[in-house]
């Protein structure tokens, strides 16, 4: 695909031709393919196990959760509405969902009310954004805590078993796939035909990269705002499904922290933290990257506080290396 | 202990009700000193056991050292900087703090070196946000992972007893209050007259206010970004500190998700994410608001979790109110 919005900027130091002449979302996903291949080479000399084609699913299904939420973080991040809430709303659809299953409701309604609450989330992170002029960090971190709360609140701080086949379709596999895995394909295909094919998809970049220009083109920016929030929230609230489901339970406590993981994830695949640039296969290659290495390490016996750090060095790094460049010329 | 902020006060100006009112809604410390009372009346009238000294005074001994980072965090959100490292920096100056006091270096050399371990941490910031240009909230985001993960690789998840009365200063009381509320005081005020009557405080205002402008004016930059960021770690590792005499151990898990509390006062005290404004009295108010609702929720006995629902919409309906005059996110 094109890669759109930081094309202008091409101000490149001349290391090589074929470097020069790329976009950064370009350079940025060819930089993100050599890493993965070179992290996937250390773990399979350090692992043996590494390198099987049942790691290799598990680590899918493991981060098939990150991976769907990326999508809809992505959409908000390009459209210069970062959505830090989606952690809390995992757990929160995946209570509701359990609440209903509990009220002797059908299985596919449950789920459907898993999403609605993503949905309803994500509508009103756009509702407080866009009427009453709030920056959508500071709604989503309120947000945060609120759906979090709720979540506690509803599960009456417990979590509950789901014993519920239909419901833990999940669990099951379609030709020796993991079905979640199945899901963040298809959520990532069909999110990447949207973002790059349709108008309203295209719109993300036009709101996020210049709103006032947005407006004059007589887009209806704060609309498109709420929706792309909506989308955000209505894939946590899918994950929140895809969560309980695989786990077998709804848990209040799930997903803490998830927030950050995916922002990780997607500012490493090349989405700018100001709106207007990256696109959704950055986002999977960031995802890919950071899953991987989470899963190699945990597999190397490396606990959480490598892992936090390594996390860290991860976000700061690739800015870092991009910043240079920018600073090295002004 | 509260001190109003005078450039706020209606009183000062006796041109008729109706102006004091419109300055009042206009003034959000002023409208949130009056909030403060109302709860505390309420509080008050509902609950006897509330409105009694000691327990005001317990409220703010341990809210004291979420304010006094949460003071630095403001300085940095005014110079629109924004540090979410501030909690991890409490940690570790506290993890610092008890280790070398327990190898025998004497109390104020220890405390000494874990405000200067914070000023190290600032530094850390500085250099990213100025010199590799990353966003604040990035960079610091990712000095946040890296903390917490050195934390609990050197200290584990288990907190050690620092059996010491000395260690435990925090826990004295000096003329009837305790130290931790006199530590607020004295914080409150140096923060405040540096802000508002020093050069120095309001270049951090403008800087923060417009980046564009004070580069035209000559203004350095880069340089007060540093200060704002060195003062906020370091007023956060003197907050570890005091957390760390107060808890009597060194606790590698100390003041995890403390950063969005802090945040929260800081915004809810008139701090805004476009920089420029804020006001280190109002984070105090806002930090006492919060605190008593808290305590509020466990004098009526309420289950924890409606606290995070609480905070969370505050937070969203504060910004709300408060940058109604502004305009706001577009």
């Amino acid at each position: 695909m094109t890669a759109p919005a930081s094309a202008g900027n091409g101000v490149v130091r001349r290391r090589s031709l074929v470097m020069a002449e790329m976009s950064a979302p370009t350079r940025r996903v060819y930089a993100l393919l050599v890493c993965i291949v070179v992290e996937m080479f250390v773990f399979a000399l350090l692992l043996p196990d590494f390198w099987t084609l049942r790691n290799l699913l598990n680590t899918s299904r493991a981060n098939s959760v990150l991976a769907i939420v990326a999508v809809g973080v992505t959409f908000g991040l390009i459209s210069g509405a970062i959505d830090i809430s989606v952690g809390s709303v995992i757990a929160l659809s995946g209570v509701v969902a359990g609440e209903l299953l509990g009220l002797g409701l059908p299985a596919p309604l449950a789920a459907l009310g898993a999403v609605a609450t993503g949905v309803l989330v994500g509508y009103s992170n756009g509702f407080f954004v866009t009427r009453f002029r709030v920056h959508p960090l500071i709604v989503t971190l309120g947000m945060l805590s609120v759906a979090r709360g709720l979540a506690f609140v509803l599960a009456g701080g417990a979590s509950t078993i789901i014993d519920d086949d239909v419901f833990n379709v999940f669990q099951n596999e379609l030709f020796g796939v993991p079905l979640p895995v199945v899901l963040a394909g298809v959520v990532f295909l069909a999110g990447h035909y949207v973002l790059a094919w349709t108008p309203f998809g295209r719109y993300t970049y036009a709101v996020g990269g210049n709103d006032v220009a947005a407006r004059f083109a007589a887009l209806p920016v704060d609309r498109l705002r709420t929706q792309y929030l909506v989308i955000s929230g209505g894939l946590a609230g899918l994950a929140g499904w895809v969560l309980a489901s695989t786990v077998g339970a709804s848990v209040p406590g799930a997903a803490r922290g998830t927030e950050l993981v995916v922002i990780t994830a997607v500012l490493l695949g090349g989405v700018g933290f100001t709106g207007g640039s990256g696109h959704l296969l950055g986002t999977f290659l960031g995802v890919v990257l950071i899953g991987t290495m989470v899963n190699g390490m945990a597999l190397y016996g490396l606990g959480a506080s490598h892992r936090l750090i390594v996390l860290g060095l991860v976000l700061i790094i690739p800015l870092a290396l991009e910043a240079r460049k920018k600073v090295g010329f002004g | 202990m509260i001190v109003v902020d005078s450039r706020h006060d209606t009183g000062a100006v006796p041109t008729g009700a109706q102006r004091a009112l419109r300055r009042l809604a206009s003034s959000p410390t002023a409208l949130l000193f009056l909030t403060l009372l109302v709860l505390l009346g309420v509080l008050g009238f509902m609950k006897p056991t509330f409105r009694t000294v000691p327990n005001l005074l317990s409220t703010a001994a341990l809210s004291s050292t979420t304010f006094v980072a949460a003071a630095g965090f403001t300085i940095a959100a005014v110079t629109r900087v924004f540090d979410l490292s501030v909690g991890a920096t409490m940690m570790m100056s506290g993890v610092v703090f008890g280790t070398l006091y327990q190898a025998g270096v004497p109390l104020p050399l220890a405390a000494a070196g874990a405000v200067l371990v914070g000023a190290g941490i600032g530094s850390v910031n500085a250099f990213l946000v100025t010199k590799l240009g990353i966003n604040s909230i990035i960079a610091t985001l990712g000095v946040l992972f890296v903390l917490r993960g050195i934390g609990l690789e050197v200290g584990g998840v288990r907190s050690t007893q620092v059996v010491s009365d000395a260690f435990r200063f925090a826990r004295e009381d000096f003329l009837e209050v305790p130290v931790p509320v006199w530590c607020s005081i004295v914080v409150v005020i140096t923060t405040h007259f540096f802000l508002a009557f020093t050069p120095t405080g309001q270049r951090l205002r403008a800087v923060g206010g417009n980046p564009e402008g004070a580069r035209d004016v000559a203004l350095n930059v880069n340089r007060y970004r540093t200060i704002a960021l060195v003062l906020s770690a370091v007023l956060a590792g003197l907050g570890g500190v005091i957390l760390a005499s107060l808890i009597g151990a060194i606790d590698p898990q100390a003041a995890i998700g403390r950063e969005i509390l802090i945040a929260t006062a800081a915004f809810l005290g008139g701090a805004s994410l476009a920089g420029g404004r804020g006001s280190v009295v109002g984070t105090l108010i806002a930090v006492f608001l919060l605190a008593s609702l808290f305590n509020a929720f466990v004098q009526f006995a309420l289950r924890p979790e409606w606290i995070d629902i609480f905070s969370g919409a505050i937070l969203v309906v504060a910004v709300a109110i408060n940058q109604r005059p502004s305009g706001g996110f577009r």
